[in-house]
C-alpha cells in the first residue's frame, strides 16, 4: 500500500481505454493508475449489478490512490451504450452477464495488467455484489490472479434450479480450483448471500485447504460500502477497506 | 444481479421516458437488491423498447407489499372493465399457439 506523506508528489492517470475482452473482442474499460515508474501491483475490478458506474470508477481511483494500477472492464459492453443504470437494467432483464463471457473479459483485464511495464506482475481481483461472485469465480477459473477480494458475493452458492445455460455451474463448485488467497467481507443481515450460505462457502474453502480470511460484520446488510445508498454502514465499511489494504499489501507487494 | 430472480413478458402499450412517449415491447420483473430505497430487496419493473436502445426504459422499484398491491389493483381494474384476466391470458396463449402452428404449416419439417 502506498503511504503518502505531505512532502511527497502525488499524481494519477484515470481514463477510459480499450482492452481485448472475451474472444478477443475490444471492450471499453476504466483504468486508474498512479503516475511514476512503479512497479505497481495491479487490480481488476469486477463491477456490480447496478452496472459499470460511477461507484466503480471512483473505486478504481481509490485503488490508484493506494498504489495500484486498477482496471474495471465494462462487462455490459455488448449490451449497447446509454446511462449506466439503463444498460444495467438491460443486463438485469437478461439475468446478468453470462459467466463465460464475464470470465473472458476479466481475463482480458488481467492480461492487460500483466503486460504493463509499470506493473510488478502481481494482480488481484476485487468485486462487490454480483461482482464479488465474479471475483471469486475468476479466482477459481482464470489462472494468474495472486489475490481475490470478494465482497458479499450473492449466488456463489446456487441451488440446482437456479442454474441455466448462462450460469451453468455454481461458483462454490469451483472451490477446489481456487488458485490464490481470498478475502471475503460480508454483512450479517444480508439475505444474498445469507449467513448460512457464507458458512457453506467457508466450509468448502476449509475442506479444500484454501488460504482465506472471512469477516462478517454485525449491523450490516448487503452493499455496506455504498456510501451513496441507504445500505451504507460507515464503521463496517471503514474497517472493511482497512482489511482490504492489509490483505492486498501482504499478497501483492513487490 | 444477486438473486437471479428475473421474469420477462412481451407487452404492448406505450411508456413515458426522458424523451416523451414511446412504444413498449418488453417488461422485466426482478426481485433483487434495492439500490434506491432503504429496503433490503425491491421488486423492479423495467418496461423497454429494445430496438430504441437502453435509454428507452420506464422503471419502478417497489416494496414487495406495494408490488402485490399493484397486482391486485391491475386485476381489479381489468375485471371492472369487463375483462376476465384469466380469459385474456388464455386468449393470448391461444393466439401464440395459432401463430406457432401457422408458422409450422408455412415451413413444414421434412
Amino acid at each position: 500500500m502506498q503511504q503518502y506523506t505531505t512532502d511527497m508528489y502525488q499524481g494519477m492517470l484515470a481514463e477510459t481505454i480499450a482492452i481485448a475482452g472475451s474472444g478477443g473482442t475490444l471492450i471499453n474499460a476504466y483504468l486508474a493508475r498512479p503516475l511514476g515508474p512503479g512497479p505497481f501491483p495491479g487490480m481488476v475490478l469486477a463491477h456490480h449489478a447496478p452496472g459499470w458506474d460511477e461507484w466503480y470508477w471512483e473505486a478504481a481511483r481509490r485503488f490508484a490512490q493506494h498504489g495500484y494500477v486498477a482496471i474495471s472492464p465494462n462487462l455490459y459492453y455488448r449490451l449497447g451504450h446509454g446511462s449506466p443504470e439503463d444498460v444495467a437494467a438491460k443486463a438485469r432483464a437478461a439475468g446478468g452477464s453470462p459467466d463465460d463471457l464475464a470470465m473472458g473479459d476479466l481475463e482480458g483485464a488481467l492480461r492487460t495488467l500483466k503486460a504493463m511495464s509499470v506493473g510488478n506482475k502481481k494482480v488481484g481481483i476485487f468485486g462487490t455484489c454480483s461482482g464479488g461472485r465474479l471475483a471469486f469465480l475468476a479466482a477459481c477459473r482464470v489462472k494468474g490472479f495472486d489475490a481475490a477480494v470478494e465482497c458479499w458475493g450473492g449466488r456463489v452458492v446456487m441451488a440446482k434450479e437456479e442454474l441455466s445455460p448462462n450460469f451453468p455451474v455454481a461458483p462454490i463448485d469451483y472451490t477446489a480450483q481456487l488458485s490464490c488467497p481470498l478475502l471475503g467481507l460480508f454483512g450479517e443481515e444480508d439475505q444474498f448471500p445469507t449467513p448460512a450460505q457464507v458458512a457453506q462457502h467457508e466450509a468448502e474453502l476449509k475442506k479444500h485447504g484454501k488460504s482465506y480470511e472471512f469477516h462478517t460484520y454485525p449491523k450490516a446488510g448487503h452493499g455496506f460500502f455504498y456510501y451513496d445508498k441507504p445500505m451504507y454502514r460507515q464503521e463496517q465499511a471503514v474497517d472493511g477497506w482497512k482489511r482490504i489494504w492489509g490483505f492486498l499489501g501482504k499478497n501483492l507487494g513487490s | 444481479m444477486c438473486t437471479g430472480n428475473v421474469h420477462t413478458a412481451k407487452i404492448s402499450g406505450a411508456g413515458k421516458g426522458d424523451g416523451g412517449w414511446f412504444p413498449l415491447e418488453k417488461a422485466s420483473v426482478t426481485y433483487d437488491c434495492s439500490y434506491h430505497t432503504s429496503m433490503p430487496q425491491g421488486l423492479n419493473i423495467d418496461f423497454f423498447n429494445e430496438g430504441m436502445g437502453p435509454g428507452a426504459r420506464v422503471a419502478v422499484e417497489l416494496s414487495p407489499a406495494s408490488a402485490m398491491g399493484l397486482v391486485h389493483a391491475i386485476m381489479e381494474s381489468l375485471a371492472k372493465g369487463g375483462l376476465d384476466p384469466g380469459r385474456v391470458a388464455l386468449e393470448a396463449a391461444e393466439a401464440e399457439l395459432r401463430g406457432v402452428k401457422s408458422a409450422q404449416a408455412a415451413s413444414p419439417i421434412s
